[in-house]
C-alpha cells in the first residue's frame, strides 16, 4: 500500500487529479519541443530531478498493458535531456479551468494600464485564454469575475507621457509635488522604470535636480513635458531592487523619530507598524521608533493624532510639529485682510 | 496499478481507439476494473469518470439502444486547448503575467497561474526572465500585521469560490472586541496593502465589508461539502468597486462638508477626487470639494495629512474639532522635552 493510499479518500482524489493534470500538460509539451534540458522540464513542471525520471519512467511505461503496442509513448531521458518521439494521442494540454483562467484574467487586470506598451498585446492574449477554457467552466468564470477587485489610481495623461518617455528613453520635466506635499518642483528626469504599489504608481528615475535615482509617485506628478533629449539607463541603476522590499527605502539624510502614542490609540498604530521598533509603557501608551524621509513626512504623518500622539525625539522634529501646528491654526485665525485661503476666521467666532 | 496511472491509461484508452468503449471492454482492459462484483467496478470506473469531468475532460456516453448498452469517449474538441496562435508580444505579456503572480506571494491564485501558463504555453520554451528588465511590474504588498493572513486569504478564496459559509472570530479595533461572525464570502478586494472580504453577516444581516488582517480565525463550513450555502446575489459584481472613503465608513447621517485646498495641491484633488465628491476650481489655483461624511472624524484625519494646504470651511462644528486637535498637538509639543 502506498503512503497516499493511507490518506483520506478526497485528498487521494484531489491529488491524483492535480498529477494527472501535469503529466497531460507535460506529454504534449515534450512532444512539441524535441529534446528538453532535464532542467528544465524541473523548473516548468516545480519537480526535483529524481522526480523529473519518476514522471518520465511513467510516462514511458504509460499503457504497456492496455495499449496496442504502436499507441505507445516512446519518452526517454539521455545525456542530460528529455524527449519524445512518437507522437501522442494526446497532442494539446487540457483546456483551462475556471480558476485557471480567472488566475490570468486577475494577473491580467492587475497589469492593466492603459497607456502601457505592453496593454495592446495583453489584451490580445486574455481573449485567447477565454477561449482556452473549457465551455462547462465559463459560467463558474464569468461568477468569478464578479467577486474580485483591485482597487487602484486612474491612469492619467501623465503616466501615458512618463510609459511612452521610458519606453523611447526620452528625457522628461516634471513639476512634482515633493517635500510632503509642501511645494511644486521642476525637475527633469530619465524615467527607467514604473511600477505599480498596492495600487499606485511609481516611477524610478535619474533626477537630475538631485544628481541621484530618485522615486516618483506618479500622482504627484502635477505636469510631465517631452524635452527631445534622449537618455541612457545608468549602468548603477539595479532594476531588481524595486522588485521587492518596501518603497520607502532608508538613505543617508533620513530622520529616526520616537513617538509616543496614546493607550486609546496603540492598537490602531501597532496594526499599521509592523515594520518600526514598538515599546509598550507600563501605562498602556506606544512609543515608536522608525525611519522616514523627513521631519516634514513625520509631521504630516502624526497631526492626524492630534493631542494622541507627541514626538519625543529628535527635538528638531518637536519644533517642525509646533510651526506647522501654528501655520495650521493661522489658516483659521487671519484677519480681514488673509487673501483667498484664509476667509475661514469668522466661523471660529 | 496507482489512481493517476489509471486515470492517465483511462484517457489514452478512450483517446486511442476510433470509436466508443463499452464498459465491458474496459473491464477486459483494466485489472482495476475486474473485481469480482460489477457493480463495484462500475463504481469505480464512474469515480474516475467524475474525476476526469471535474479536470475539465468531456467525457461522452454513446447509448447503444440496440444492444441496451452505453460506451465512452472523449470529445477531444472540447477536452483539450484549441490551437492558440500566439504572437510574440503576447508570449511576453503572458510571461510578465507569470512575473506578477510569483511576485505576490500572498495571491491566493498563484498556482492557477502557473498551471494556467503552463498549458497555454505548452508548445514553446519561454524564459520567464526575458524582457523582464525595464518592463512594468505590479506589486501587491501585504501590510497585514497577522501571521496567519495567508492562511485565512487561502480559505476566504475557497469559500468565495464554493460559495460555502465561514465561521469567523472577528476582532472589531473600535470596540476592541473580538466576536464570534457567520459570513457568506461574496467577494475579495484588495486595496493599498491590505485585503477585505465583502460578503453576508449574519449577525447584521446585511453586507459588510471585513479587513482579513482582523480575522482571529476562519472556517470554511464543513458540512455538505460539494453544496453551496448561498446564492451570489444576482447584482452583485465588483468589477470597477471602489472602496468608499473611510469618512463613509460608519457612523449617523451624513452631512456636506466643504474643504478648501491651496493651489499647491488642489490640482492633485481636482485629477483625483472622483467617487470622494464635488470639485470646484477657485480663483488664483485652489480648489474647494464638497463630500457628503457619515464620520466626519475620519475626514477630519484626511484634512490633516494635508497640513495647512487644506482648510474646512464649513461645518463650524468640523473645524471646531480640527482646531482642537492641532491646538492639542501644539501645547503637547510646547516644552523641549516630552511628558
Amino acid at each position: 500500500m502506498s503512503a497516499s493510499a493511507r490518506k483520506p479518500p478526497s485528498r487521494e482524489r484531489a491529488g491524483s487529479q492535480e498529477d494527472l493534470e501535469r503529466f497531460l500538460t507535460m506529454i504534449p509539451y515534450l512532444y512539441e519541443n524535441g529534446r528538453v534540458p532535464m532542467e528544465e522540464v524541473a523548473a516548468r513542471f516545480h519537480l526535483a530531478p529524481e522526480e523529473v525520471v519518476a514522471a518520465i519512467d511513467r510516462i514511458a511505461t504509460l499503457g504497456d498493458d492496455v495499449l496496442e503496442p504502436h499507441q505507445l509513448i516512446d519518452a526517454y531521458i539521455e545525456d542530460g535531456y528529455v524527449g519524445m518521439d512518437i507522437e501522442p494521442a494526446v497532442k494539446r494540454p487540457i483546456r483551462l479551468s475556471a480558476r485557471q483562467a480567472f488566475a490570468l484574467l486577475v494577473g491580467a487586470d492587475l497589469l492593466r494600464a492603459e497607456g502601457y506598451t505592453v496593454s495592446p498585446a495583453l489584451a490580445k492574449a486574455i481573449d485567447k485564454v477565454r477561449e482556452a477554457t473549457s465551455a462547462g467552466q465559463r459560467g463558474q468564470l464569468a461568477d468569478l469575475e464578479r467577486a474580485f477587485a483591485f482597487q487602484r489610481e486612474g491612469i492619467s495623461e501623465i503616466f501615458r507621457t512618463v510609459e511612452r518617455a521610458r519606453a523611447e528613453r526620452e528625457r522628461i520635466e516634471i513639476d512634482y509635488l515633493a517635500d510632503a506635499g509642501e511645494m511644486i518642483t521642476t525637475r527633469r528626469i530619465d524615467p527607467y522604470l514604473l511600477w505599480n504599489v498596492g495600487g499606485a504608481w511609481y516611477c524610478a528615475a535619474w533626477c537630475h535636480l538631485r544628481g541621484d535615482t530618485r522615486t516618483f509617485r506618479i500622482s504627484r506628478v502635477r505636469e510631465a513635458r517631452p524635452t527631445g533629449e534622449r537618455f541612457e539607463i545608468s549602468e548603477r541603476f539595479d532594476a531588481s531592487r524595486y522588485r521587492e522590499g518596501p518603497v520607502y527605502v532608508p538613505a543617508p539624510g533620513d530622520v529616526t523619530v520616537r513617538v509616543r502614542f496614546s493607550p486609546e490609540m496603540a492598537r490602531f498604530v501597532e496594526a499599521r507598524c509592523a515594520d518600526a521598533e514598538l515599546e509598550r509603557e507600563p501605562g498602556g501608551a506606544l512609543v515608536v521608533t522608525r525611519r522616514a524621509r523627513s521631519e516634514a513626512w513625520v509631521v504630516r504623518w502624526l497631526l492626524p493624532y492630534g493631542p494622541a500622539a507627541e514626538i519625543i525625539e529628535p527635538l528638531s522634529a518637536r519644533e517642525a510639529m509646533r510651526r506647522v501646528c501654528q501655520r495650521v491654526l493661522a489658516r483659521y485665525e487671519k484677519g480681514p485682510d488673509r487673501g483667498a485661503y484664509g476667509r475661514h476666521a469668522n466661523i471660529l467666532s | 496499478m496507482n489512481r493517476t496511472q489509471r486515470l492517465l491509461e483511462l484517457v489514452y484508452f478512450l483517446m486511442a481507439g476510433a470509436r466508443p468503449v463499452t464498459l465491458g471492454e474496459l473491464r477486459e482492459t483494466f485489472p482495476d476494473y475486474q473485481a469480482e462484483n460489477e457493480e463495484s467496478s462500475r463504481r469505480k470506473f464512474e469515480r474516475d469518470k467524475d474525476t476526469l469531468r471535474q479536470l475539465g475532460i468531456a467525457v461522452e456516453v454513446v447509448r447503444d439502444e440496440e444492444t441496451e448498452s452505453s460506451a465512452y469517449r472523449i470529445d477531444a474538441e472540447e477536452s483539450f486547448l484549441p490551437p492558440i496562435d500566439l504572437e510574440e508580444d503576447e508570449v511576453l505579456a503572458l510571461a510578465l503575467l507569470s512575473r506578477v503572480a510569483r511576485q505576490i506571494d500572498h495571491f491566493p491564485l498563484a498556482r492557477q497561474t502557473d498551471e494556467a501558463l503552463r498549458k497555454i504555453l505548452y508548445d514553446r520554451q519561454v524564459d520567464p526572465e526575458e524582457g523582464a528588465a525595464g518592463a512594468p511590474f505590479v506589486r501587491m504588498p501585504d501590510e497585514a500585521s497577522n501571521p496567519e493572513q495567508r492562511e485565512w486569504l487561502a480559505r476566504i478564496y475557497d469559500g468565495i469560490e464554493r460559495r460555502k459559509t465561514l465561521r469567523c472570530r472577528y476582532h472589531t479595533l473600535h470596540s476592541d472586541r473580538v466576536a464570534d461572525r457567520a459570513i457568506n464570502p461574496y467577494g475579495l478586494v484588495y486595496r493599498s496593502g491590505h485585503w477585505s472580504v465583502i460578503g453576508w453577516c449574519h449577525l447584521r444581516k446585511a453586507e459588510r465589508t471585513f479587513l482579513v488582517e482582523r480575522f482571529r480565525d476562519v472556517q470554511v463550513n464543513p458540512r455538505n461539502a460539494s453544496r453551496p450555502d448561498f446564492e451570489l446575489p444576482q447584482d452583485f459584481d465588483l468589477r470597477g468597486h471602489r472602496v468608499p472613503p473611510p469618512w463613509l465608513w460608519d457612523g449617523g447621517a451624513a452631512r456636506a462638508v466643504q474643504i478648501d485646498f491651496t493651489p499647491t495641491v488642489a490640482w492633485q484633488i481636482e485629477k483625483s477626487h472622483e467617487g470622494l465628491g464635488k470639485f470646484e476650481s477657485l480663483p488664483g489655483g485652489g480648489g474647494r470639494l464638497t463630500v457628503s461624511a457619515s464620520n466626519p472624524e475620519a475626514l477630519v484625519d484626511w484634512v490633516l495629512a494635508f497640513g495647512p494646504e487644506a482648510v474646512i470651511v464649513k461645518p463650524a462644528s468640523l473645524v471646531r474639532s480640527l482646531t482642537g486637535r492641532v491646538r492639542g498637538a501644539l501645547a503637547l509639543h510646547a516644552g523641549e522635552d516630552a511628558r
